[in-house]
């Protein structure tokens, strides 16, 4: 028989009893005070605790190991990092939580055209401006005067602006095989570009005696496609993000003016004719650029730096097989690419502990020589060539990882889930926009421009050349009170016409003045009024 | 142990005690059969019964920083503003159409088929159809929707191929309102009508199967034993599930609605719970869309007691 004690049923009911009223006490205790947002004295010997929430990459391990973690982490050793890394999907759905909750980072990562106004009307977020003064000064040296613009809210700068995006991305890309196929040029006017479109479609371009090509890719539910309403004097803005512009010395939405309906009897037009991937319309955006680089499409519109990936993946299926920017068709109402803006920043919640250190973290990304080591793509001395003699990083030119050859695959295997930081630094090149800082020394700044030219074909930078010229950007400066109520309404019933409407699924008329009876009734000339006051 | 205390609670049931005492002694000599009943009750009590304060949302403009009780008091503000847009009446007719022909044909599905399975007598032919029309529950929607968007697809789905070498037009489904709900019924159907037949075959398996000899030598047929014997011994379920399914009428699909519908088809895709995903979490108007939440719930609630009353009056057995 065993020696030890019974544990009796008595005993057991006791500790049950126990066990809940203490986790009963647990939930129930106070949540912590919001701490002074001016007074960030710690004890000695306790480290502060900074929690980071940015988007991109592979995932939150990924950002964990990157070079650029472990340095953030070793420069600020008085400093305890929170890594709340989300995938971009995961914070479309998080970040209105977040904000209704108040379960935001101490710096998070949002949009502030979407995200700003929420945030404001549940008073979660902290004015930065002050702060941007005091410990940010690297940051105000490189960031453009309309970065800025858009973290202004209700006169208050509340946001840190960030570098994800540039200006200048996109650009239309053609198959100059199958344009030379065809015996065309690039298509300078929207006539041109339809006929282009309807020939890519149905006249063989890849000479295989088979109907599976088609012309151009839309973005699911038309959201980017602004080179065509360029065409016609009007723009969706890129993920109908809207775009206005001064008409008569008023701000005016783009998606009530004429040559909105023109611009989609024009595209219903060439839908008609087979001229668009007929899939593209209604799929998930992430899948966007596939049939252009799977090869059976012959145009896209997309990111300039995107030209020698996607001909490489071509290159696949059809060895011979080019891939040549154009600029912007022209039509009756001119011609542009529509840019994405500095939609992207960085906000301080009001439940920050250490506001002004949040403040210098960012400002450490932008400083030139703490940049200069982060700015290259890849994992420091593995799969790019580490520092050079300067402290500057050094990545490998297309021909030099060509020559390496399976040494180059199994480098990449080796550290393919530890090679992106993305959200808090984009690297250099990356989607075609982040530049070396104007604050750079001239020779860290050559440095960099000559590994961008290195790491780009001929047909890419001129690609960026194109893009450049033809950069268009919305003028409405900043989110505006009525954006939080009406916006989002608006986005959808659009997206749903405009989609509807190249489709041929309605009657473009009826369609229209449903559109224009929608936009009255709910908050558009409102919306038109406060941006009108900014 | 329960032999005893039945004989005990038998014993003293000469003597009348008062409710309470009653309770007490129950209570006390189920203590066991109770103390495993805590957890499913605290899960309830908190995940249940608790959230449903917060419902008052619904009445009032909430604002996080000053809280549920904090928040402006705007009464039935929400409500007319949901029943006056004209978005939300679209919504609520596309959940009624798509719940009432969900129910219509995928109700009564997985009681034909378990009907059928029924009658198969080979063994290993039964089980390999059990496990064929069983697979297509295990795949997630996010799965079994782009397999239809592969197989529906206009420019290379193989529906869209074989109907080109017919000779017919190519038909991009997933860009016509007018087929978006026929996909739907069609898809739930095909993914989940295996699934639900498991309970109603479990239930045939409980039959008595003197049932069956006495028919047998009556003279039944095997489709008189299906109509005069299955079926009445499967009514008590159906009638239960029916009523219970009932309850969730207007919760047609989320995760189905949401992965094959998109801006094309929303004019008949765009259900009351894909509006408040898209209304209350992503453009965060939790006040507006617990509105339309109460309101679906409310509608739930009127047909499970309408359900169950029409079942007694059928005679038949309720859940109340």
């Amino acid at each position: 028989m065993s020696s030890q004690p019974k544990f009796t049923r008595r005993q057991a009911l006791k500790l049950m009893g126990i066990t809940s009223v203490s986790a009963y006490l647990a939930a129930c205790a106070p949540p912590t005070e919001m701490a002074d947002s001016g007074d960030s004295e710690m004890p000695a010997g306790e480290k502060k605790k900074i929690s980071i929430s940015h988007i991109g990459g592979g995932s939150v391990e990924a950002s964990e190991k990157s070079h650029r973690m472990m340095l953030l982490r070793s420069s600020f050793p008085d400093i305890e990092f929170e890594n709340r890394w989300v995938s971009y999907a995961a914070y479309l759905d998080k970040i209105p939580v977040q904000i209704a909750s108040g379960d935001l980072a101490d710096l998070q990562f949002c949009n502030a055209f979407n995200d700003i106004p929420l945030m404001m009307e549940n008073e979660v977020i902290i004015e930065t401006g002050p702060l941007l003064e005091q410990f940010g000064q690297n940051i105000l040296a490189v960031t453009p005067e309309a970065a800025w613009a858009s973290t202004v809210y209700d006169g208050r700068q509340v946001a840190v602006t960030h570098n994800i995006y540039d200006l200048n991305i996109w650009c239309s890309q053609y198959r100059g095989d199958w344009l030379e196929a065809l015996g065309m040029g690039i298509p300078e006017t929207i006539d041109e570009y339809g006929e282009v479109l309807r020939a890519f479609s149905n006249s063989d371009p890849d000479g295989n005696g088979q109907d599976d090509t088609y012309g151009r890719l839309l973005y699911n539910s038309v959201r980017f496609d602004d080179d065509f309403f360029h065409a016609f004097g009007v723009a969706v803005g890129h993920h109908l993000n809207g775009f206005w512009r001064q008409r008569d010395g008023r701000l005016e939405l783009d998606w009530v003016q004429p040559g909105m309906k023109d611009a989609l009897a024009w595209m219903s037009s060439v839908w008609a004719d087979g001229g668009f991937h007929p899939d593209s319309i209604s799929i998930p955006l992430g899948q966007k650029d596939n049939a252009f680089r799977a090869g059976i499409a012959g145009n896209v519109y997309t990111a300039w730096s995107a030209v020698d990936f996607a001909q490489n993946q071509i290159r696949t299926v059809a060895p011979e097989a080019t891939v040549v920017a154009g600029p912007a068709p022209e039509g009756p109402g001119g011609r542009g690419y529509t840019g994405e803006g500095w939609p992207w920043c960085f906000v301080i919640p009001i439940t920050a502990e250490h506001p002004e250190d949040c403040v210098r973290v960012i400002d450490w990304f932008f400083t030139p020589d703490i940049a200069a080591q982060i700015l290259c793509e890849g994992v420091l001395g593995v799969t790019n060539k580490g520092l050079n003699e300067n402290g500057w990083c050094v990545e490998f030119t297309p021909e030099e990882k060509a020559a390496m050859g399976d040494e180059w695959t199994q480098k990449q295997n080796e550290v393919q889930d530890i090679n992106v930081f993305w959200g808090l630094w984009l690297t250099i090149g990356t989607l075609g926009g982040v530049q070396p800082f104007p604050t750079f020394p001239p020779d860290m700044k050559a440095h960099f421009e000559g590994m961008l030219e290195a790491k780009y074909s001929e047909e890419s930078l001129a690609a960026q050349v194109i893009s450049q010229e033809y950069l268009r950007l919305t003028e409405k400066p900043r989110p505006v009170q009525a954006d939080k109520e009406y916006w989002p309404g608006l986005q959808t019933r659009f997206g749903e016409f405009i989609s509807q409407a190249v489709a041929g699924t309605i009657d473009i008329d009826q369609g229209w003045s449903e559109w224009l009876d929608f936009f009255e009734k709910n908050g558009g000339p409102l919306l038109t009024e406060q941006v009108n006051e900014i | 142990m329960a032999t005893s205390a039945v004989s005990k609670s038998t014993a003293t049931s000469g003597r009348r005690r008062s409710f309470w005492a009653q309770f007490v002694f129950n209570l006390w000599t189920y203590r066991y059969l109770y103390l495993m009943l805590v957890l499913p009750f605290v899960f309830f009590i908190i995940f249940r019964f608790y959230p449903m304060w917060g419902n008052i949302i619904a009445f009032k403009k909430y604002q996080l920083m000053r809280g549920i009780w904090g928040s402006q008091w705007v009464g039935f503000q929400h409500f007319n503003t949901l029943f006056d847009d004209p978005a939300f009446l679209r919504v609520l007719r596309n959940t009624v159409s798509i719940a009432f022909f969900k129910l219509v044909f995928t109700f009564p599905a997985p009681i034909i088929l378990a009907l059928f399975i029924n009658e198969i007598r080979h063994m290993a032919y039964k089980r390999f159809v059990q496990t064929v029309v069983y697979v297509p529950h295990f795949l997630s929607w996010v799965i079994y929707g782009a397999i239809l968007y592969i197989v529906l697809s206009p420019a290379n789905g193989i529906v869209n191929n074989i109907a080109a070498s017919l000779g017919m037009e190519k038909v991009a489904f997933f860009q016509k309102p007018g087929y978006f709900q026929p996909i739907v019924i069609i898809s739930s159907l095909l993914k989940e009508t295996g699934w639900a037949a498991i309970i109603y075959l479990a239930t045939i398996s409980t039959i008595d199967l003197t049932l069956y000899e006495a028919a047998i030598i009556d003279g039944a047929n095997r489709w008189q034993l299906m109509r005069y014997v299955t079926l009445p011994g499967l009514a008590m379920t159906i009638v239960t599930l029916f009523i219970l399914q009932i309850g969730f009428f207007l919760n047609v699909g989320f995760e189905q609605i949401f992965i094959l519908q998109n801006n094309m088809v929303l004019m008949t895709a765009d259900v009351i719970e894909t509006f408040i995903y898209r209304v209350g979490i992503r453009q965060a108007r939790f006040d507006f869309t617990t509105a339309a939440g109460l309101f679906n719930g409310l509608v739930g609630m009127v047909l499970v007691l309408l359900a169950d009353r029409l079942a007694k009056r059928l005679d038949l057995p309720g859940i109340f």
